[in-house]
């Protein structure tokens, strides 16, 4: 295959490419609208070419999907120590009162109204895909480059890279297929994250000069914290590892202040709300049951207020060979990263069910697949373990719960699902979230 | 979300579901931007759920779902300000009836799953272009100043890709 000769339109199958990039001149696409009407062979061709760029773009979503969200982990130093513009009171002035409140009054005019002390480099490059545009212009992504207002930062699909903030200590950490727009720092740090997902570390801010990171949904109001902020067409993300951040929902400027340890989704038709952050499902236990159908479970007094014990999972998986007569319920919320249709799957070596709510809602959850024995993952021993393909939203949690009920023997549990596009796989705990559960049970 | 507990709606995302590589594939065919194209086929979703009620069940999902995702995809390129440049509705309409002949999802997971493994035959600078313009969307000026090459040179490579993961793709699933 040599790519390097002419370019024409003599192929009609380049002609289809132009038109379906958009590029092709209107003239041309009334002569390839003629040729289509009148030849079904390259409507056939056609047909086929626009199928096969739309599943171009789904096996890189696939691979997108499958990849864990938390690859990288930043390690900066948060320092929310004393900023360099406060000044050592001066002794000899203590009489001259006057004086002192000239200083002061300086002091906090440099505090509140100084310009902003950090502006952004490029400081670590994972690999050599990160494109700048300045203008209408390309500019190298070197190290130590400083970033402009209206710079446009793009990672690759396998990059990342690092900017840190002048003489603070404020990071981000930009993963891959990222793209970050620098908007202004006029008025604090502006930045606009138009995709992909950024992990930040905010020294503490002045006043009233806060960093704001938009988002085509949201924007992200921080003074000082640790943080990541994931955005796709559809919704935003946060998620808040120390401090408080306030999210604005553009659309209709609701907001919420989301804590340390707690996250919030900013989209469409979602309810935006700070809640505990995805790593894990609750699973709770009662021992000292005999018998092995959920049933039994379900008849205990001390059933469902009183497990003997809980744990969280870190992912849809229980430890094999627990242990004996006792049975368990694994619930929580599942967070879909894409929207579009998930199948279920559950292996257990005891009568289990999988129940899957439509809402967060525990109430409207329906039976969506069973289990009744078997060796560990062996998904497709019987059908019932397998769910229909359910239409799930990204930027939505659903609740979901598993009952089981075990007797004597190999003990083992897991769920799984298959994504759009992507792998059967057992849920891993970045798209696990807990119910929150009264203070002090257990 | 199972048949017992259906929302009325449910039957319309069954439905989308069951067509929905036809669908992008119909979407991309009119707003030529394949990442527009997923955002569109999300709307396309949505208002297919809220006309549901007005689908007459004796006529076939594909060509009216078609019919909606036509108004969703035109509606979407202006919403982006530009105007609209498409095949005429009758073309579109055939086309999508030769979507229809690749089959249902699962044969069309089979190709998906065919086109995967035929990536592996381009060399390594086609993949990396192939790369660049569909999971990276970046445009062909951006690309060929990447690769130092010339935009026409771009356009007669990919086509000749195209070429190539078509008859890679129609010899796997013969042999399969």
């Amino acid at each position: 295959m040599n790519p390097d000769v002419p370019h024409g339109l003599d192929d009609p199958r380049e002609r289809m490419l132009l038109y379906l990039d958009g590029t092709l001149p209107a003239d041309e696409v009334e002569r390839l609208n003629a040729r289509l009407r009148s030849d079904t062979a390259r409507r056939g061709e056609f047909a086929e070419m626009v199928l096969q760029q739309v599943q171009l773009t789904e096996l890189d979503h696939a691979k997108k999907g499958a990849a864990p969200l938390h690859e990288r982990i930043v390690q900066l130093p948060i320092e929310a120590g004393e900023s360099k513009m406060r000044k050592p009171p001066r002794r000899w002035i203590v009489p001259l009162a006057w004086a002192a409140s000239i200083a002061l009054l300086l002091v906090l005019n440099a505090w509140f109204f100084g310009p902003t002390t950090g502006e952004p480099i490029l400081a670590k490059i994972e690999a050599n895909e990160v494109s700048i545009r300045r203008g209408g212009d390309s500019v190298p992504a070197t190290i130590g480059l400083h970033l402009q207002p209206g710079d446009v930062l793009r990672t690759g699909t396998n990059d990342a890279a690092t900017l840190n903030f002048g003489p603070e200590n404020t990071g981000l950490l930009l993963s891959a297929s990222t793209k970050l727009r620098v908007a202004s720092f006029t008025h604090g740090k502006r930045l606009e994250l138009h995709e992909g997902k950024l992990e930040a570390s905010v020294a503490r801010q002045r006043p009233f000069r806060p960093m704001i990171i938009a988002t085509p949904q949201a924007e992200a109001r921080v003074l000082g914290t640790k943080f990541t902020l994931t955005t796709t067409a559809n919704s935003t993300r946060l998620d808040v590892s120390e401090g408080n951040v306030r999210l604005t929902r553009t659309s209709d400027g609701a907001r919420v202040d989301v804590p340390k340890e707690y996250s919030a989704i900013a989209a469409a038709n979602v309810y935006l709300a700070a809640l505990p952050k995805t790593g894990g499902i609750l699973r709770e236990y009662w021992t000292n049951i005999l018998g092995d159908h959920p049933g039994q479970l379900a008849r205990e007094p001390a059933f469902p207020d009183r497990p003997n014990g809980s744990e969280m999972l870190n992912s849809f998986e229980v430890p094999s060979n627990w242990g004996d007569h006792f049975g368990d319920r694994i619930r929580g919320f599942i967070h879909p990263p894409l929207t579009g249709a998930y199948v279920f799957w559950i292996s257990a070596d005891a009568d289990s069910t999988l129940t899957l709510s439509r809402t967060e809602k525990p109430e409207d959850r329906t039976q969506i697949a069973v289990a009744d024995g078997g060796p560990p993952q062996d998904w497709d021993r019987h059908i019932a373990q397998r769910s229909n393909p359910l239409t799930l939203e990204a930027g939505r949690r659903y609740y979901l719960e598993v009952i089981r009920k075990t007797d004597t023997g190999l003990d083992h549990l897991a769920v799984a699902w298959q994504p759009p596009g992507g792998q059967r796989e057992i849920i891993p705990a970045e798209f696990l979230s807990p119910v929150e559960t009264k203070k002090g049970r257990r | 979300m199972n048949s017992s507990a259906e929302m009325p709606y449910e039957e319309a995302f069954r439905q989308v579901l069951a067509h929905r590589t036809m669908l992008k594939a119909y979407v991309q065919a009119i707003v030529r931007d394949p990442f527009l194209a997923e955002d569109a086929f999300s709307e396309v979703t949505l208002e297919i759920a809220r006309s549901w009620n007005r689908f007459d069940r004796s006529r076939p999902f594909e060509s009216w779902a078609r019919g909606v995702a036509r108004r969703v995809a035109l509606t979407s390129i202006r919403k982006q300000g530009r105007q609209p440049v498409t095949l005429d509705d009758s073309v579109l309409e055939s086309i999508g009836t030769e979507l229809d002949a690749f089959g249902n999802e699962i044969e069309l997971g089979l190709r998906k799953e065919a086109l995967e493994t035929c990536l592996g035959i381009l060399t390594e600078a086609n993949r990396e272009l192939v790369r660049l313009r569909y999971f990276e969307n970046r445009g062909y000026e951006e690309i060929a100043r990447m690769l130092g090459r010339s935009v026409g040179a771009l356009y007669v490579a990919l086509t000749r890709i195209h070429a190539a993961l078509h008859d890679c793709v129609r010899r796997k699933l013969r042999l399969a």
